[in-house]
């Protein structure tokens, strides 16, 4: 699972919950496939997803150094080369194989297997 | 009528049970990469070029084709440049990966499916779309929506995943009549209707290129798969089946923008 869709991911559809979201990353094992830097897609993408939530998930699987810091408004063409290669490292080359999302409110943990993240649950904990 | 409903249930089981857990073990071996009926129409350039652009195995060409013909009902079709895009019902995923290749311009491809077999694809629900709002600009949908309970629901959850201004690109059978069905859901949901297209005639022939290839595979499979063939051949409508011969449903491929 990228990074990137982990961004995207939300438990919001359990019972109780309001928002589900961002769910909270536990890894065990990844995987990094070396890919070329594309400065444009980094920039059509950072205005796409919300880049705390990046940051905290890059965070939990030990990939933060060197990201820019989420307090501030991250502007790609300011960035510096070791920056801008850590954004993409997180973002395209980073896969997590196997490791777990909590939901935020309930505690409720989602496995990650292969790659995949399971978000099926029972019918009863559906709201 | 008991035996209507019977039958119904078998077919519920068979694929929920059966079918989406044997593809799950077998296509890789059988290369099986889509499960769409296929669409096949000679007529049709855009979706004829962008395949042929792509150098596409000719085996996997009329799937291929249903997804292009789906794409192409999008307003910006070819160029959906920056655009982050779900498939709900991504099946084995050679959908994913066709659309990864052939429109490289978008942000992100993402598959969701209830039987998940690789990465790039979650494990998720298409009535409870496991996604924060506004997730997305693109929400594909290919020949998936008449096996869930509540197609409401379905609607409603695409409409939530959308940014505003968004797209859902479906494709689907229904029985003659219940598109209007289809029409009201999807305004329910706060949808508008961009374009909608009756096709089945080029899927009845990408069906008839289909069922020759999943045939012969039948051919070659374990016993235990072969004792399903004549429900395998139902599912994909294979010429002399009910559903081939009958003919009581039309294929239609629509899109519509989050209002």
């Amino acid at each position: 699972m990228k990074l990137l869709t982990h961004n995207f991911l939300s438990s919001r559809f359990l019972k109780n919950v309001t928002t589900g979201y961002p769910l909270k990353l536990t890894i065990e094992e990844k995987n990094v496939v070396e890919a070329e830097i594309d400065v444009n897609f980094l920039k059509n993408v950072m205005v796409k997803i919300d880049y705390a939530v990046l940051y905290e998930a890059a965070k939990s699987v030990g990939e933060d150094e060197n990201l820019p810091s989420p307090n501030a408004i991250v502007d790609i063409d300011s960035l510096n080369e070791q920056q801008l290669k850590q954004l993409h490292r997180v973002l395209v080359c980073l896969d997590v194989v196997i490791g777990s999302l909590e939901c935020p409110e309930t505690g409720r943990i989602f496995p990650i297997r292969d790659g995949i993240p399971n978000l099926l649950v029972n019918e009863d904990e559906v709201s | 009528m008991l035996l209507q409903l019977l039958s119904r249930f078998y077919f519920f089981v068979f694929d929920r049970l059966i079918c989406y857990h044997l593809l799950k073990i077998y296509s890789a071996q059988f290369k099986i990469r889509f499960m769409n009926l296929g669409y096949v129409n000679d007529n049709d350039g855009a979706v004829n070029n962008a395949i042929r652009e792509n150098g596409v195995e000719e085996s996997e060409a009329p799937h291929i084709g249903l997804y292009e013909k789906t794409l192409s009902l999008h307003p910006q079709y070819p160029s959906l440049n920056d655009c982050r895009l779900l498939e709900v019902g991504c099946g084995q995923g050679g959908g994913i990966d066709w659309i990864n290749r052939s429109h490289p311009s978008l942000t992100s491809v993402t598959g969701m499916d209830r039987v998940a077999i690789r990465d790039s694809i979650v494990t998720g629900d298409a009535h409870d779309l496991p996604f924060k709002p506004s997730s997305f600009d693109i929400v594909i949908n290919i020949e998936s929506s008449h096996l869930y309970r509540n197609p409401q629901l379905f609607f409603d959850e695409c409409s939530r995943v959308l940014s505003k201004g968004g797209h859902l690109c479906w494709t689907d059978l229904r029985f003659d009549g219940d598109e209007k069905q289809v029409l009201n859901q999807a305004e329910k949901a706060g949808f508008k209707l961009v374009s909608i297209e009756e096709i089945t005639d080029s899927v009845i022939r990408g069906m008839e290129k289909v069922a020759q290839r999943y045939d012969q595979i039948l051919l070659t499979a374990p016993w235990y798969i072969k004792l399903f063939g004549d429900t395998f051949r139902k599912t994909y409508c294979a010429p002399g089946t009910e559903a081939y011969v009958k003919r009581e449903k039309r294929y239609w491929t629509a899109c519509w923008v989050k209002k």
